[in-house]
Formats: structure tokens, sequence, C-alpha cells
């Protein structure tokens, strides 16, 4: 009877999880969930390159694990050393896209002050 | 509509109750026990589900707003949310495939939560970045007028 309800309760995870990722993928593709603004940048003038890259190594970092998962379904495999590497190094470009013109426009205010 | 699944599930989960008590006057004291502990189980899973279940059903259904579940303060989309939304669901998606397969709860690797770690973090540093280029775009004097609101900010503190 443990048994049962512990195959269950997997079972009831596993289906609320699928289901809610599908709810809020249907809403990101019938424009329920607002993507306007993704790809431009801080001005809001033109597309950021660095917010691309992250888009397409997210994606496609993620697309890779499924893949990885697909062909195993036994257990949750380890993502290799090579995804990790590139997502971490894809968002720590998009962050510094996004730190370092705060940080010069910061020491450009002080230096004028001064 | 909410109203009648807690009606059903008012009603379904006495019945659960019920049962339970039924159950629990019956065998030994150690059975009697062990009977409740898996009545109570199937209960909260009961309700858990129920839950859930109504929460996808209204997403999906369009009247629990998400329109901006990946926008930043200034209402545009934020890359750091959108990626840290992608790489939940990428675990989510790899469980679901696992316990269809497995039929039971597998255990989470560390890499795969560094994996999300690192997204997680994006997210955290994205955030504070942005709060670090708000005060400059709300200290421009025609920036953002406060007492009418009528003019919006410059967009620096955009995701």
């Amino acid at each position: 009877m443990h048994e049962q309800l512990i195959e269950l309760t997997a079972k009831g995870a596993a289906l609320l999880l699928g289901l809610l990722a599908a709810a809020v993928l249907y809403r990101l593709l019938t424009g329920g969930i607002r993507t306007k603004g993704l790809l431009l940048d801080s001005e809001g003038r033109s597309h950021s390159p660095a917010r691309l890259q992250m888009l397409v190594l997210s994606i496609g970092g993620a697309m890779h694990y499924l893949s990885l998962v697909a062909q195993n379904p036994a257990k949750l495999p380890d993502p290799p050393q090579e995804l990790l590497l590139l997502v971490g190094g894809s968002h720590a470009l998009f962050m510094g896209s996004k730190a370092v013109p705060l940080f010069l426009s910061i020491l450009s205010e002080r230096l004028q002050r001064k | 509509m909410s109203e009648t699944i807690s009606r059903y599930a008012t009603i379904l989960i006495s019945l659960g109750v019920l049962a339970a008590l039924v159950a629990f006057n019956q065998g030994s004291e150690a059975q009697r026990l062990d009977t409740l502990k898996i009545s109570t189980g199937y209960v909260l899973l009961f309700i858990v589900l129920l839950l859930g279940l109504q929460i996808a059903v209204l997403i999906a259904a369009g009247k629990m707003d998400l329109k901006h579940l990946i926008s930043d303060s200034e209402g545009d989309a934020s890359m750091g949310r959108f990626q840290l939304l992608v790489f939940t669901f990428v675990v989510a998606l790899s469980f679901f495939l696992v316990v269809l397969h497995t039929q039971a709860i597998p255990e989470i690797p560390a890499s795969v939560l560094t994996l999300l770690g690192i997204s997680a973090s994006t997210f955290a540093v994205s955030k504070s970045v942005d709060a670090g280029a708000k005060p400059d775009s709300e200290s421009k004097p025609a920036g953002n007028p406060k007492p009418g609101g009528a003019a919006e900010g410059t967009g620096d503190g955009k995701e």
C-alpha cells in the first residue's frame, strides 16, 4: 500500500509539473505573456547581441539537456561540463553587458563631480 | 467554476476522512496507525493535486493573468526572467519524463542544481543591476515627473 501511494505521488507530481509547464507554454505562444522588448538593449532602441546569444544558448542548452533525458529516461542525467561552461559563460556575458555601462556611467558621474 | 471544484473537493475529502475513520477501527494498533498514515497521505495528495489542477486550468483559460510573468518593473520582457523560466521548465519536464519511465521520484544530480543555480544567479544579479540603475533615471528632473505621472521613465532600469 505504501508503494502504491509513493507511485501515485510521483505520477501526480509529474502530471502537475507537466500541466503547469504546458499551460504557461500555451500562454507564452498565444501572446498571453508579454514578450515585447525581450531582445532590445537597455535603452530599448536596438537589438542587443548579448541578449540574442543568451536566448540562443539558453534554448539550445535546454533542448540539449532534454534530448539527453529522452535518450535515457531511467534517471536524471548529469549535464556535460561543456554545457555548464557554455551557459555560465553566456550568462556572464549578458550580466557584463548590463553591468559595464552602469559602472561606466557611475564612474563618469563621480569624475565629473570631482 | 472554482466554487464547484471547492464543493466537490469538500465532499471528496469528507468521504476520504470517513473511509479513513472506518478503516482505523479495524485490526491491531500498528495496523490502524499504518492505515491512518496512508489515508492521510492519500487525502493530502488529493488536495495538492486538485489545487494544482485548478491553477493549471485557470492559467490555460486566461483567468489567471500571467501577462507580466517575465516583465521587468518597466513592463518590458526581461531576459533574466525568461531564461529562469526556460531552465525551470526544462528540469520540470525532465522530472516528468523520468517519473513516467521509472514510476518513482528520481534523485536530482548536483550538476542539475548547479545549472539552476547559474540561471537563478543571473536573474538575481540582473535585478540588482537594474535596481542600481534605477535611481539615476529617477533623479533626472524631466524624465519622471512623479505628481502627474504622465511621462514614463527613460527605460534605464530595463532588464
